[in-house]
């Protein structure tokens, strides 16, 4: 699904690398955690995974496809077969749920009827159906968190990753998320799931990939 | 949601006043752009028109005690160089016509000159045609139509340059103004472009969206461009300026598609200007 092999990355004018020669796999229909302490590259790690940077040493697989660099287009076309959920939701504040949700759609070209068709039942499934006209500013944190997630997987991805979905939400809306990831589990889908909550990682007991100094531990 | 729903609530450039007043802007600019085309290709046919008839004519003037018999044998030679279509001698009546608006009541006193009209052909040789003339007539003057469409022509290419030059100004200008606004609307929803990007958007599905927002308003701004034209031109026609000229297709398809240029720019530079913002 996706692997790093020996991958380093280096901020311009930083003396270290953020992260450095890291190697693993996440192989298909697998549930990982990426753990470690703040600064010890796991934002960083994260955001190559969903190729917002592009490592400066090694080289990263992703869905069959190998390198150091990736056009923009071969991004764009590589994230639309991920869903990526984020701590702050980034949720586009004006348009509704529906519409937010939608967008993953729209640019796979899917036809109108077909789209409202998997919305609805996407966010019945995050338990949100009835919010479907509700503007993002007008949901707590959990229920956006909830649509950013729904938005991330209503194109049915083979590859989940999100950064820390239940930090801005309490203890029980982070337990209702983490189910609902584990969900998408048991039905195949590759899930990575970056946090810094040690209970969270101990009370669901998947495999955890553990930064600390830009290193993997094992 | 459809591209256009995306458009229209994700991207959207409306909240900016200067995006706002696209079409007003592209009718206005687009309409001055038509009727400075427009005026150059009447000019051009004007000038080209004219420059057929004038290029063709030298006159000779010569004293009015000129040797009849010298005369006679120039007419025959003149007659038969190359180039030389025409030699015909001025009657004394039309003579007169032709100086009585210059000397007054008292040309009928003067001695007349004697005045032949030569009609040339562009293969004529007017140095040797002069020389030939003054080599029996040294006191002779000529009236050579090639000299004042020289004149005539370097102006009518001043002002062609001129209404050029104002007609690339204002698509600079036009260009300008929608390369800042695409710029400012689109560095004002950073956030929405990177949340678009997250999802799989590529460039050009997000350089699509702002084109056709301004495609939109700048074809609404020909047509608007094409009302202000149609007005104009019904105003000049009755006014009598545009009689026998209206009809010309040159000069309907150039006052057409000039304003469809200011729109080809603005396309052009909202494509480009999206393409630079959406990839830094």
């Amino acid at each position: 699904m996706i692997r790093f092999d020996n991958v380093v990355f280096q901020y311009p004018g930083a003396s270290t690398p953020a992260v450095d020669r890291i190697s693993f796999e996440l192989a298909p229909g697998t549930f990982h955690f990426l753990c470690g302490p703040s600064g010890a590259g796991k934002t960083t790690l994260f955001r190559m995974m969903y190729l917002d940077l592009q490592p400066t040493g090694g080289s990263i697989t992703a869905f069959n496809k190998s390198g150091r660099r990736f056009s923009r287009t071969e991004v764009a076309i590589l994230r639309r077969k991920m869903g990526i959920v984020f701590q702050d939701y980034r949720l586009l504040p004006h348009l509704t749920v529906q519409e937010n949700v939608e967008i993953p759609l729209t640019l796979h070209g899917q036809p109108s009827a077909a789209q409202l068709k998997a919305v609805k039942e996407i966010l019945e499934w995050v338990g949100l159906g009835h919010k479907l006209k509700a503007m993002p500013a007008e949901l707590s944190g959990g229920e956006q968190q909830r649509v950013a997630i729904a938005r991330a997987v209503v194109n049915r991805p083979k590859f989940l990753i999100a950064d820390e979905p239940t930090g801005n939400v309490d203890a029980l809306m982070g337990r209702k998320i983490m189910h609902l990831f584990t969900e998408l589990h048991k039905h195949g889908t590759t899930v990575l799931v970056a946090t810094h909550d040690r209970e969270l990682v101990k009370n669901f007991g998947f495999p955890t990939l553990y930064l600390e100094n830009g290193k993997l531990k094992v | 949601m459809s591209i256009a729903t995306v458009a229209r609530k994700a991207l959207s450039l409306q909240k900016d006043p200067v995006f706002r007043l696209l079409v007003v802007m592209t009718a206005l600019l687009g309409w001055v752009t038509a009727m400075g085309l427009g005026g150059l290709v009447m000019l051009q046919q004007t000038y080209q028109s004219w420059e057929l008839n004038q290029a063709s004519q030298f006159s000779v003037y010569l004293r009015s005690d000129a040797s009849a018999q010298t005369m006679a044998n120039l007419v025959v030679d003149l007659e038969t160089r190359r180039g030389v279509e025409k030699v015909e001698k001025m009657t004394d009546g039309a003579v007169t016509a032709l100086l009585t608006p210059l000397l007054g009541d008292d040309v009928q006193k003067q001695p007349l000159p004697q005045v032949f009209n030569l009609t040339l052909h562009s293969t004529a040789d007017r140095d040797a045609l002069r020389n030939r003339v003054l080599q029996d007539f040294p006191t002779a003057e000529f009236d050579d139509g090639n000299q004042l469409v020289a004149d005539v022509g370097a102006l009518v290419r001043a002002v062609q340059w001129a209404a050029a030059a104002l007609v690339t100004i204002l698509l600079l200008i036009m260009g300008l103004l929608v390369a800042l606004t695409v710029r400012a609307g689109l560095r004002g929803q950073k956030r929405s472009l990177s949340i678009m990007q997250y999802v799989g958007a590529t460039d050009s599905f997000l350089e699509l969206i702002v084109v056709r927002q301004v495609l939109w308003r700048s074809l609404l701004g020909w047509v608007g461009a094409l009302l202000l034209i149609a007005v104009s031109c019904a105003a000049l026609w009755s006014s009598g300026i545009l009689a026998g000229a209206l009809f010309n297709p040159l000069l309907l398809a150039t006052v057409a598609l000039g304003p469809l240029l200011l729109t080809l720019t603005t396309l052009i530079v909202s494509w480009t200007t999206a393409g630079w913002v959406i990839r830094k």
